[in-house]
């Protein structure tokens, strides 16, 4: 009989939506206008700095690898403080490592690239002794000319960053995770990048030089 | 009208009177039922919903536009975080959204640098990200937020990398020493 009776009150008092419904019509366009629908991020550059004690940092940078990546209108060069680390046979001239496609640095230039920095990273100068810090194996400096497109040097930065999908070998010591980067290995995939996200494993983004100081290279 | 009816006429106006009953009877229900927007605000609720999560996420708002403004796409899965913002399209840089010096075929005027054609150093640039500098030291002075130099570097994928170094030169000179590229983001 009791909940019969708040049934009919509530029935009978019909609430009136329209003015809710006026202001959620006048919201949608507004929102609409200002919604982004594209997700930006960022990727963190260094510039080269000077420093007071410099002496001390060149008795260092003496030590340390120097990896850097040279941009040009021809392709990549890679040197270090060892002179040239191209890969062995894959360019005539010693000192271009990757030449442009058709002009261009296309996705299959950049996955060469890319396999290259890893074996770099991950084989050739795995040792500690390369390194005066931790952070220095993840530190390349790069050099792109002045006429190299921003695009480019984004695409380049996504390939020296990221480690290959179809990396296997076994995780580095030493190696420190940044923001943005995951340097975890899963052995359940035998691969790179894989984090638990709501119990499910979801590839993520793992780093190899991420540390990447920008320098002017001449024309 | 006729005494007696053909049993055709006589289900003819019958069949009329059904339908004029049944008009009567929707049109009486209709003026007693009010409109139902349930459904509807339930729906326009989710929209809403959705719109207020993509809105004011970024803290910075980046328009892009075909040949002006295109931002390249990274793997990066990096957020960005509050910091000034310097946007170098293909005819314009902005510092937070106010445009400060023109741009012609990539490069600045001579006029507006500093050192001629082959220098770095943008004047009317340093300007405005002399005076962001000094309104975030400012704010931090008043208990705000810590001046930690950070800039977002938002850049035409076609600028030459020239252009960005001048950017970051000047951005250098006037205490903006820490740099993130703004990018696309590929993947979440």
């Amino acid at each position: 009989m009791r909940k019969k009776k708040i049934r009919e009150e509530f029935e009978a008092g019909d609430l009136n939506l329209l003015p809710i419904m006026n202001l959620i019509c006048l919201l949608i366009p507004f929102l609409l206008m200002a919604a982004q629908f594209i997700k930006i991020g960022v990727i963190l550059v260094e510039t080269p700095r000077l420093s007071r004690v410099r002496s001390q940092k060149d008795k260092k940078k003496k030590q340390a690898l120097n990896l850097s990546l040279v941009m040009t209108d021809k392709g990549f060069y890679i040197k270090s403080r060892f002179g040239s680390e191209c890969p062995e046979g894959i360019s005539e001239d010693a000192k271009l490592c990757f030449p442009k496609r058709e002009g261009k640095y296309t996705d299959r230039v950049l996955k060469e690239l890319q396999h290259h920095m890893w074996f770099l990273y991950a084989s050739k100068y795995k040792s500690d002794e390369y390194y005066t810090s931790p952070e220095a194996r993840h530190s390349l400096t790069l050099i792109p000319e002045p006429t190299v497109k921003y695009e480019d040097i984004v695409r380049t930065l996504d390939a020296i960053r990221e480690i290959p999908s179809d990396a296997r070998n076994p995780p580095v010591k030493h190696a420190i995770p940044s923001s943005g980067c995951a340097l975890k290995y899963d052995r359940t995939h035998s691969s790179w990048g894989f984090k638990e996200r709501g119990g499910v494993s979801v590839r993520d983004l793992a780093c190899m030089y991420y540390r990447v100081t920008l320098a002017l290279g001449s024309s | 009208m006729p005494e007696q009816m053909s049993p055709e006429l006589e289900y003819w106006f019958e069949k009329k009177k059904q339908k004029k009953w049944i008009k009567r009877q929707l049109r009486r229900k209709a003026e007693d039922m009010p409109l139902k927007i349930t459904s509807l605000m339930d729906a326009l609720t989710i929209i809403l919903i959705f719109l207020l999560k993509s809105y004011g996420s970024d803290p910075i708002n980046i328009t892009q536009k075909e040949g002006e403004m295109i931002l390249p796409k990274s793997v990066s899965t990096t957020n960005m975080a509050d910091a000034v913002d310097i946007q170098v399209t293909a005819s314009t840089i902005l510092v937070r959204n106010k445009a400060v010096v023109n741009v012609k075929n990539g490069r600045v005027d001579a006029n507006a640098k500093r050192d001629g054609p082959d220098g770095f150093f943008i004047d009317p640039l340093f300007k405005a990200l002399k005076e962001q500098a000094k309104r975030l030291k400012s704010t931090e002075k008043s208990g705000g937020k810590k001046f930690t130099g950070d800039a977002i570097i938002a850049a035409h994928n076609a600028a030459p990398y020239r252009l960005l170094a001048e950017v970051l030169y000047t951005a250098n000179q006037a205490e903006f020493k820490t740099y993130t590229f703004a990018v696309v983001k590929i993947r979440e």
